[in-house]
């Protein structure tokens, strides 16, 4: 009786160190499938690394997050990206509807708009184009404003396909940044994103 | 007294559980990037140490590594130096964005230039942390990459423009070597 006893004392102490195995290494999981963390920044409805941290002086679930959704990017004297799965009312973006993406040629040596599907990869549509730059986007009459159309169906111009996916999300790349553009980054400095139909 | 051994047993095993868990929790994101390093280099296992060049990513060729930018050429160097230091050398674009970055072992990013700063041809000797190889000696420290991990990954990033289309960008890109000097 004694040593069933044991046997059950035990089996219950090894049933929750496994548990607490499972337990912590489930919530390091949730933690970096939630792209959350204290390194994050929020401007409008884009989200950048934090203005005092950069990710190479990151913290461990900032690094396992971007080793998982976007590794091998650099720091932010060399890059900022900016990414959002939202328009600028804060709602989903939804690769059903039409969207205009508004913004200024970025005082970056180069800056992109790019689109991608639920996995982070680049969405195949029927014109090959997955995003556009300061060099490749058509202006408007002042040289300097774009609109670009993010949509599922075709559109004449600035057309950034979002065809055939479940969800959708925008990074934006600003290499090279001036140092005016790194320190005063707000969101009347990055595009807007309105849902038109 | 007798009737509260049992409940301090019960709880330092508490405890113990707790440190358990944040142990488990810490280990597990402390090693996802070094899993993601991982998995990438054994994709790249017959390319250790030489460049592989890619293509420009599209919808169909770039659905290894995510946020691919279809923007650029990528060229990489999965890198291992167990036993050597590695002699990279090149041509640099001169109007378009181009930069050489490294990365350790968990995917950090320790080192970059770019064409604003290295002009016309690069040369660069990428070695362990603290190595005192032969191989470095005389050579200027601006030109020195100190990987802090033995392993890692090299990638260059070649922007194509209307300056610098896909084919002319590709023949600066093949034309990136790696070379073994003995550590």
């Amino acid at each position: 009786m004694a040593l069933n006893q044991k046997v059950k004392k035990i089996a219950i102490a090894l049933g929750l160190i496994v548990l607490a195995v499972v337990l912590g290494s489930g919530i390091g999981i949730y933690n970096i499938a939630s792209g959350k963390s204290n390194s994050q920044r929020t401007i409008g409805n884009w989200q950048t690394v934090d203005k005092d941290k950069d990710l190479s002086t990151a913290d461990l679930l900032t690094i396992a997050q971007i080793s998982v959704f976007g590794p091998y990017a650099l720091t932010k004297k060399e890059v900022i990206y900016l990414s959002t799965g939202t328009d600028s009312e804060g709602n989903v973006l939804d690769p059903k509807a039409d969207y205009i993406i508004s913004g200024k040629n970025a005082d970056a040596k180069y800056w992109s708009i790019t689109a991608y599907d639920e996995s982070g990869f680049l969405i195949k549509n029927p014109i090959n184009k997955y995003s556009y730059n300061g060099e490749n986007v058509t202006y408007e009459a002042d040289s300097t404003s774009y609109k670009i159309n993010l949509s599922g169906t075709e559109k004449k111009e600035n057309w950034l396909p979002i065809t055939n996916v479940k969800k959708a999300a925008l990074i934006i790349r600003l290499y090279l940044p001036s140092e005016k553009l790194r320190e005063n980054l707000t969101a009347a400095t990055l595009p807007t994103i309105q849902k038109v139909k | 007294m007798a009737a509260t051994k049992p409940l301090i047993k019960k709880g330092i095993f508490a405890l113990i559980l707790v440190v358990i868990a944040v142990s488990f929790y810490y280990l597990t994101i402390w090693i996802t990037p070094y899993y993601v390093q991982s998995k990438f280099a054994a994709a790249s296992k017959n390319y250790v140490n030489q460049p592989r060049f890619g293509e420009q990513p599209n919808a169909e060729n770039s659905r290894v590594i995510p946020l691919p930018n279809p923007d650029f050429l990528y060229s990489t160097i999965n890198y291992d130096l167990d036993e050597s230091v590695l002699k990279i050398s090149g041509i640099v674009p001169d109007s378009t964005y181009w930069s050489i970055s490294a990365y350790q072992e968990n995917t950090t990013n320790y080192f970059v230039e770019n064409e604003e700063k290295v002009k016309a041809k690069f040369e660069y000797y990428l070695a362990p942390e603290g190595s005192t190889s032969e191989a470095l000696k005389n050579i200027p420290k601006e030109k020195i990459i100190y990987s802090p991990t033995k392993k890692g990954l090299v990638l260059f990033r070649y922007l194509v423009s209307k300056a610098y289309p896909v084919k002319t960008l590709a023949e600066l890109q093949h034309g990136v070597t790696v070379e073994k000097l003995s550590k």
